[in-house]
């Protein structure tokens, strides 16, 4: 395969400026580079996820020239994709999940013996010993993800692509995986994984491609280039470029969180949220940092008073905080910056001044009547402070791209003057741009003397953006780390300190109950 | 000229119904030999369309935050019940009408609680309610017609204002509302211009007035404005200033837009959507007494599928089934169209078959037209 003069943009910002990129038979090829540097869109552009015309520049494959309009065009060409985040149907079975959209059949109904071999195959290719019939809904998240392996090689592609793949995974599993891999390799396939673990490089790939900004900055064969040479590649330039510089918070404790415990609301014999104190200083970012399914989502929407605590206590500048309702927490001071912006944070059919009026419809009405007028003037002032783009205050926030639909909800957040401001992934699915943007946005408000706490699956982003970082792991505190003495390592050994990870859900949790 | 076509688009599917509606006046003005369209036949109109309308202006809200409900005709023949059975009882007027409304409160928070609280989809509770309550009804009306005597009750189903007052209210009516709605436009304007086109102003209020001019003329040139039409546009008038310029209405169309997101920034969503079911219930006992005073009793199988035609009407008027978008004029105006067609088929001595094959067709391609000239929501919208 091979891809030449790739360009693509999403809402005039360039994700890709003219990157070629190739894969021979029977090669590891790495993908590396920071986030946001286009590493999955080139995937996405590859295996037709973004349709033939979105984008500039041509690929082939064995010769031939190849333009997918959807992801089943590039299957047929032999071009399978795991994709970063889990897709799998959670309340179907395994097989149900391998066989999803090509099931067996005999004149219209499902050949379950079939499937069954083929499934236990594709399992003890894994070393997996659980059953074909249970329900990924029980499965780990590591195990969640070998799945998605299984079900990508079972349409037996000559090109494979993984998106991050070991990111949910144990050691064990992991290596597991690259025994796999090895062996695909050895039969002629070719595969491309994207992986921020530098050793994970060493110990696969053949070849490395770097990507930045969008751009390619060269390919090189794996041995050729040494760690040091692939980190300057990959990073260009120095950090403190991406992340502003920090006040020093104050030493009085905003946020006092004791020994809360969350149940799962999917599972009531486990804790999503376990045993946590912590406490939060007035201008202070604090992280919080752990692997899918720790309970980072968890812990900040019980703060917030969407999920119900099953005991501990919470203080707000020493008053007491129940956390019972999204309601109640606003009104004592708190905000949330939800994870998934579309599904949680924004009314997307509405304008952008009623979203962002939406938190504190008090501020801009009198005795229950809304003024029109003064929330026009409240929107404008935060589209111009916070430099939303946007065509006017009218206009519906699915019009807008990520950056600005995440600034929106902040504009939301602030208009409801918080002490605490709790943030779920700020920046996923935002360009670089954007996210500097943002890293500014947060570093002022902590320096105004609000308190933030941001969760996020990425390391690099807490280590530049916060004062300092908790981890967790199944729910529970297990390390603590200041700014001076932060390191990916460090982070994430704290974060794998309990090995099974026995998950029922690795979504955001339903909110079901709760609305 | 380019710039009029352009903002005229954002108002297109208003227009479009309108044209619809006239369309539909215009063919039967003509099967009718010009019947239908007399100042007579159009009063009586609007005076069938008045129970649908009070009960459409509720179910607009119920639709918009997400839900559903099924029970409002059973509702309001229960609660016309309770009427009739305090009117027996000797009762005051307003007290007869008090205990119903009463009724109607305690069953809308009733059916909010359980849709809420207790999670049942409001589907259920309410197709549990529409059951129950026609059940209800039965016993409370022993199964027989209970006669309505009090006079204070039974001019809302048929009394008229006289025609000097209709004219002089029906134009105080247009010269207010213009001099507000213009108003308020104007001072809206000059702070951000672009946000207030002339077009859609002189569209929408000059498409209101006239259609108020219209109906004041009806009435004046045959019996004068009755009183159920007065309830319904005072009914209107309320539900919609709530809906569009307080709190609450619009927390219920971010609830529908986005449930999760709107409990997370604070949305009450639980007891909104209680609130919600109150306020139908409150309607329903308004349309229970315009029903059972139009008739002059109160019956077991009054009012049956009467909530189809509610649904109906929002949902010609733009409604949107999946929540988060619909108006109460939308929903005036489906249910003139709906009404219409009632009215225009009886009076073509059209067999009852066809009327309603004819209602379900109209129902579904307005519907299809509607949500096929709005843009993709979804992957498989």
């Amino acid at each position: 395969m091979s891809a030449t003069d790739i360009t693509k943009s999403f809402h005039g910002v360039h994700a890709l400026r003219g990157v070629s990129f190739d894969l021979c038979r029977g090669e590891v090829h790495a993908l590396c580079g920071e986030n946001g540097a286009g590493k999955s869109t080139l995937m996405k552009v590859l295996s037709g996820y973004h349709t033939r015309d979105s984008f500039g520049g041509a690929f082939q494959i064995k010769g031939h020239e190849a333009s997918f309009y959807n992801t089943k065009e590039s299957q047929r060409s032999g071009v399978a994709i795991v994709y970063q985040e889990l897709s799998s149907a959670t309340n179907l079975s395994i097989i149900e999940n391998l066989f999803l959209g090509s099931e067996e059949s005999n004149l219209g109904f499902l050949d379950q013996s079939k499937m069954l071999a083929e499934a236990k195959q594709l399992l003890d290719l894994f070393n997996m010993t659980v059953s074909p019939l249970t329900s990924v809904g029980e499965l780990g998240v590591g195990e969640c993800q070998l799945i998605e392996i299984a079900k990508a090689l079972r349409l037996r592609p000559e090109i494979l692509i993984l998106d991050e793949p070991t990111s949910a995974l144990s050691d064990q599993e992991a290596k597991i995986l690259f025994q796999v891999l090895r062996k695909l390799k050895a039969e002629g396939l070719g595969i491309v994984i994207i992986t921020h673990r530098l050793n994970e490089i060493y110990q696969i790939s053949d070849r490395i491609t770097v990507l930045r900004d969008g751009e390619s900055v060269g390919t090189w064969k794996t041995q050729e280039l040494p760690e040091d040479q692939l980190i300057a590649a990959m990073v260009g330039r120095e950090i403190k470029d991406t992340y502003p510089a920090l006040t020093t918070p104050t030493e009085d404790v905003t946020l006092e969180v004791k020994n809360i415990k969350v149940l799962d609301p999917n599972n009531s014999s486990r804790y999503v949220v376990d045993d946590v104190s912590f406490s939060l200083r007035r201008g202070e970012i604090l992280g919080v940092a752990g692997l899918m399914g720790a309970g980072r989502t968890e812990l900040l929407l019980s703060l917030f008073g969407a999920l119900s605590v099953e005991q501990g206590d919470a203080y707000i500048n020493g008053h007491r905080h129940y956390m019972k309702s999204p309601e109640q927490s606003i009104k004592n001071g708190m905000a949330l910056v939800t994870e998934d912006r579309k599904r949680y944070g924004l009314l997307l059919e509405s304008d952008v001044a009623m979203n962002v009026t939406l938190s504190s419809l008090q501020k801009t009405s009198f005795l229950g009547w809304l003024k029109n007028q003064v929330e026009a003037e409240v929107a404008s002032q935060f589209v111009d402070k916070l430099k939303i783009k946007t065509s006017s205050i009218k206009n519906a926030v699915q019009n807008l791209s990520g950056g600005n639909q995440q600034k929106v909800v902040i504009a939301r957040c602030l208009q409801t003057q918080p002490k605490v401001l709790l943030m779920d992934e700020p920046t996923r699915g935002i360009d670089v741009g954007a996210r500097q943007e943002l890293y500014k946005v947060i570093s002022d408000l902590a320096a105004s003397g609000m308190s933030v706490l941001v969760a996020s699956s990425e390391l690099s982003e807490l280590i530049g953006l916060c004062h300092r970082v908790l981890v967790l792991c199944e729910g529970r505190l297990t390390g603590e780390y200041q700014r001076q003495d932060i390191s990916e390592e460090k982070v994430m050994s704290a974060a794998t300190r309990f090995k099974k990870r026995n998950l029922t859900k690795t979504q955001t949790p339903s909110l079901e109950a709760a609305t | 000229m380019k710039q009029i076509f352009k903002e005229l688009r954002t108002q297109l599917r208003p227009f479009m119904m309108l044209l619809s509606l006239l369309l539909i006046w215009w063919t039967f003005s003509h099967v009718t030999e010009g019947a239908f369209l007399e100042p007579r036949n159009l009063s009586n109109l609007f005076r069938q369309m008045s129970l649908t309308g009070i009960l459409a202006s509720g179910m607009v809200l119920v639709i918009v935050l997400g839900q559903i409900d099924l029970s409002v005709g059973s509702m309001t023949a229960f609660l016309g019940g309770v009427l009739a059975v305090a009117d027996q009882a000797g009762a005051s007027p307003a007290m007869s009408l008090l205990y119903s409304l009463m009724a109607g409160f305690a069953l809308g928070s009733l059916q909010g609680t359980l849709t809420s609280y207790l999670r049942i989809p409001s589907f259920i509770v309410t197709l549990g309610g529409m059951m129950s309550l026609r059940g209800a009804t039965m016993w409370l009306t022993s199964n027989s017609t209970i006669p309505i005597f009090s006079e204070g009750l039974l001019m809302w189903g048929n009394s008229s204002f006289s025609i000097g007052i209709t004219k002089l209210f029906m134009s105080l009516v247009v010269v207010i509302f213009l001099l507000v709605s213009s108003a308020t436009w104007w001072r809206a304007r000059k702070k951000y211009p672009e946000l207030y086109p002339i077009s859609a102003f002189v569209f929408q209020t000059g498409v209101s007035a006239l259609i108020l001019a219209f109906a004041g003329w009806t009435f004046a040139s045959h019996e004068g404005l009755p009183y159920p039409v007065l309830l319904m546009g005072a009914v209107a008038l309320v539900v919609h200033t709530f809906s569009q310029k307080t709190i609450w209405g619009r927390h219920i169309y971010a609830i529908g837009g986005n449930k999760e997101a709107a409990f997370l920034s604070g949305v009450p969503v639980k007891r909104r959507t209680i609130f919600v079911f109150v306020l139908t219930g409150l309607l329903s006992s308004i349309g229970g007494l315009v029903l059972s005073a139009r008739v002059g009793s109160a019956s077991p199988d009054a009012g049956q599928l009467l909530e189809l035609d509610a649904i109906a009407a929002c949902v010609i008027g733009g409604t949107s089934l999946m929540g988060g978008r619909g108006t109460i004029f939308g929903a005036l105006l489906g249910a003139l169209i709906i009404e219409s067609l009632n009215n225009g088929m009886s009076l073509a001595n059209m067999e009852p078959y066809w009327q309603y094959l004819i209602k379900g067709l109209v129902l579904v391609i307005a519907v299809g037209i509607d949500v096929n000239s709005r843009g993709k929501r979804g992957l498989l919208d």
